[in-house]
């Protein structure tokens, strides 16, 4: 491995300039004389001046990208990742700043620039790769593996306009996935084609990379780069907002992004305080935590609409919580991971813990529970622990800590909610300290492609509200006859 | 998989704002010849749907045209052919006319047409602009295949200027380029350009020796007849292919000088509005 980044960028930018102005100072309006000049432009020479129609899509990225390294680049739409991609693959200039990219570099922006629909499948493999850089000679030493790729074997004598667009993007990624540049730059085009299709592609990508080659990837899709990357770039209105490891970035992305409420802290403690974001200080210590837990900001909006009512005559006046006895009070709740780190989102081969903060004023029987609501929205079960022991759950005054856990393998992708309460079972009926109806949100995002989760070997999208990792056993078996 | 060299020992690409005057990277796109060779193959393939059916529409505007001609000539009993027989000297003309018109044309239209891949995929820029006097090319030697009958018949013959073609091909094709590279930028800039292109190719096809010879010019009209480039490039292809005329030396030379300086005008201005254009296609 050299010490060399494969790319190197430094200081770029990218200025759009919006409306009709700028290029026409070589119109006939103009070189006719009636034309109004524009203030900056001599004909022809760019506009230098700053004017409040520019629009700088990048603004000062800098970043290093080394060999083997397979980085994933997100942000909203619009955000400048494109621009970015578009200005590697030399499609377009940058205004400022300069790129160094040290090999070969194929960017599929699109899939199947360039095809000819008049041709045939096997022309346009030519076509298509002799447009990404590849000699006659080198197609056709790869040809046959491109073509056994594709699956289309039947067909590839026959011109494309007959293909459907399944078959096209089969075509295209087949020729793709044989051109072994350096470097691939991909755009979001991996969401095409079949599942099986897919996956071929996936472990295709996979082997690429592990030549040492490097790949980028643009997508806004979180789970796409959570499952094909190791480094993440995070850009947002042209500017690199964050940048490192995937789980971090992604965390940083979905809790700025998304809005997810992770954690709830009760109003009626001192202070009141919530806040959707994650904080990195940490209830390691349960009873030391409980103070620290009212100092975050308010966001009553989130809060409001977490909480429905179901039973009117216990709503109090602000209509927040609606079940707070004075017996135990909830302090806090959030979304944990395994090293009790708070977070807005988990993959779903990892542990994830809901930990709910209360106060017990006297002494009494206190059952924890959670409730996990789907990303449909319907409720799919009711938590709550498994000691038999009344006495369990028999606790003096002061500070306590309850931590669900929901294990690896078990979720499925998407945004799940939590409910949270505090009962005594031991009365009748049940006495309810408190109950917050969807209180927490969570947000499950793919694992890596490389690990090994409930997912298995298929490429995404499960339906169902939850997604377990059952134990599967599989083995050879004799034939019985029925009599 | 192959294994793949470091970094540090691979050729770097630098990625900087388009500035400064330039002619383009010639090198770049002689590693490219494929793909130039490949572009204009898809222009050739989006335009006939079989050769056989090609070839007839390659040939019936400049025949029809001699045709007309003809016919034109017949009727006013005008004295038009400038020392050979009227059909092949008229026919000649136009199939080179419409070969530079057509590719002028389709030159600064280019990079429009090929928005889809130049926004997709990086290539020298060039090759686009490139792409449309090569395909047109086919047309050419398709007239010229024609011609070849239409010669025996008036027992025509080239003399030794014949060596000289590929040279007058070579001059038509700096000018197409040239030409067509600056209305292509001026293009970009205002739609208007195109308009003017077009109606000076369609008066230049009256205003160049096509459809008659020049000697019947009273001699004021010629100085500034011949100020068209086209005129010289005419007469000197007519003169390498039918061995009774006499090679225009120094209106080809004329044509030359202006084909070679229309081209470095052209490719400075390309380079030049290229990344503009990059970002409005």
């Amino acid at each position: 491995m050299s010490n060399k980044p494969v790319i190197e960028i430094r200081g770029l930018s990218k200025r759009y300039t919006l409306g009709a102005s700028g290029a026409n100072s070589w119109s006939f309006k103009n070189l006719l004389g009636r034309g109004e000049r524009l203030p900056t432009g001599s004909p022809g020479k760019p506009d230098t001046v700053e004017n409040a129609q520019d629009l700088w899509a990048l603004k000062d990225i800098n970043l290093d990208i080394y060999e083997g390294e397979r980085i994933g680049i997100v942000g909203r739409n619009g955000a400048g990742k494109s621009t970015l991609l578009k200005i590697l693959s030399r499609v377009i200039y940058p205004t400022e700043g300069e790129a160094v990219i040290r090999g070969r570099v194929t960017s599929l922006l699109e899939v199947g620039t360039g095809f000819n629909s008049n041709a045939t499948g096997r022309q346009n493999i030519y076509l298509n790769a002799s447009l990404h850089g590849l000699t006659h000679a080198e197609i056709d030493a790869r040809i046959d593996e491109i073509i056994e790729f594709s699956e289309i074997k039947r067909f590839i004598n026959t011109p494309i306009k007959h293909y459907s667009s399944g078959m096209r993007a089969r075509l295209a990624f087949s020729v793709a996935a044989h051109l072994d540049p350096d470097i691939l730059m991909l755009d979001e085009v991996l969401s095409v084609g079949d599942m099986a299709f897919q996956q071929k592609c996936l472990v295709r990508m996979k082997e690429v990379t592990k030549a040492g080659r490097t790949l980028i990837f643009v997508s806004h899709s979180m789970d796409s780069v959570q499952r094909f990357c190791d480094r993440c770039v995070w850009i947002d209105s042209g500017r690199i907002r964050a940048s490192g490891y995937v789980s971090d970035v992604t965390e940083k992305y979905i809790s700025a992004t998304m809005n997810l409420q992770s954690s709830y802290v009760a109003h009626n403690s001192e202070g009141v305080h919530e806040d959707s974001k994650p904080e990195s200080e940490l209830a390691s210590e349960p009873d030391k935590s409980f103070g620290n837990a009212t100092e975050s900001q308010v966001n009553q909006g989130q809060t409001q609409s977490a909480v429905t009512s179901q039973e009117p005559e216990s709503n109090k006046p602000d209509g927040d919580l609606e079940f707070q006895s004075g017996q135990a009070t909830l302090r806090s709740a959030f979304i944990i991971d395994k090293c009790k780190k708070k977070i807005v989102c988990t993959a779903i081969n990892q542990v994830v813990g809901v930990a709910i903060q209360f106060k017990i004023g006297q002494r009494g029987i206190y059952v924890p529970s959670i409730a996990l609501h789907s990303p449909y929205g319907e409720l799919i079960f009711w938590s709550v622990p498994s000691k038999l022991e009344l006495d369990d759950y028999r606790k003096n005054p002061g500070l306590y800590e309850a931590i669900a856990w929901i294990p690896e393998n078990f979720l499925n992708v998407g945004t799940y909610e939590v409910s949270i309460s505090l009962v005594d079972p031991s009365k009748s009926p049940f006495e309810r300290f408190f109950y917050i109806e969807k209180a927490l949100q969570l947000q499950a995002m793919e694992s890596k492609a490389t690990e090994k989760s409930s997912r298995g070997i298929f490429p995404r999208d499960f339906p169902g509200s939850l997604r377990p990792a059952l134990d599967w056993d599989i083995h050879p078996r004799e034939w019985e006859s029925s009599k | 998989m192959k294994d793949i060299k470091p970094a540090a020992q691979r050729p770097e690409i630098h990625i900087r704002p388009a500035r400064g005057i330039g002619f383009g990277d010639f090198a770049e796109i002689f590693r490219n010849r494929r793909l130039l060779l490949g572009m204009a193959r898809r222009r050739l393939d989006s335009r006939f749907n079989n050769l056989y059916l090609g070839f007839f529409w390659a040939t019936a505007r400049p025949l029809l045209m001699t045709l007309v001609f003809v016919f034109i000539k017949k009727l006013s009993e005008a004295k038009m052919g400038g020392g050979i027989p009227y059909p092949a000297y008229l026919f000649s003309g136009l199939v080179l006319w419409f070969y530079l018109a057509g590719s002028i044309t389709q030159t600064a239209a280019a990079l429009e047409r090929d928005a889809g891949l130049v926004q997709k995929i990086y290539f020298p820029r060039l090759i686009s602009p490139m792409s449309p006097m090569l395909a047109n090319l086919v047309d050419l030697m398709i007239g010229i295949i024609i011609l070849i009958p239409i010669m025996i018949y008036f027992k025509l013959w080239p003399g030794w200027e014949i060596i000289l073609l590929p040279l007058v091909l070579a001059q038509i094709m700096a000018m197409i380029l040239g030409v067509g590279l600056v209305f292509a930028a001026l293009n970009l800039i205002s739609r208007d350009w195109s308009q003017l292109l077009g109606l000076m190719l369609y008066i230049g096809l009256f205003m160049s020796p096509v459809i008659y010879s020049v000697e019947r010019l009273p001699a004021t009209v010629q100085r500034v007849y011949f100020f068209n480039p086209a005129a010289g490039t005419l007469m000197a292809m007519r003169a390498s292919l039918f061995e009774p005329l006499d090679f225009p030396w120094g209106l080809w030379s004329y044509s030359v000088g202006f084909s070679l300086g229309v081209l470095l005008l052209g490719l400075a201005m390309f380079r030049r509005v290229e990344h503009k254009l990059l970002d409005e296609l």
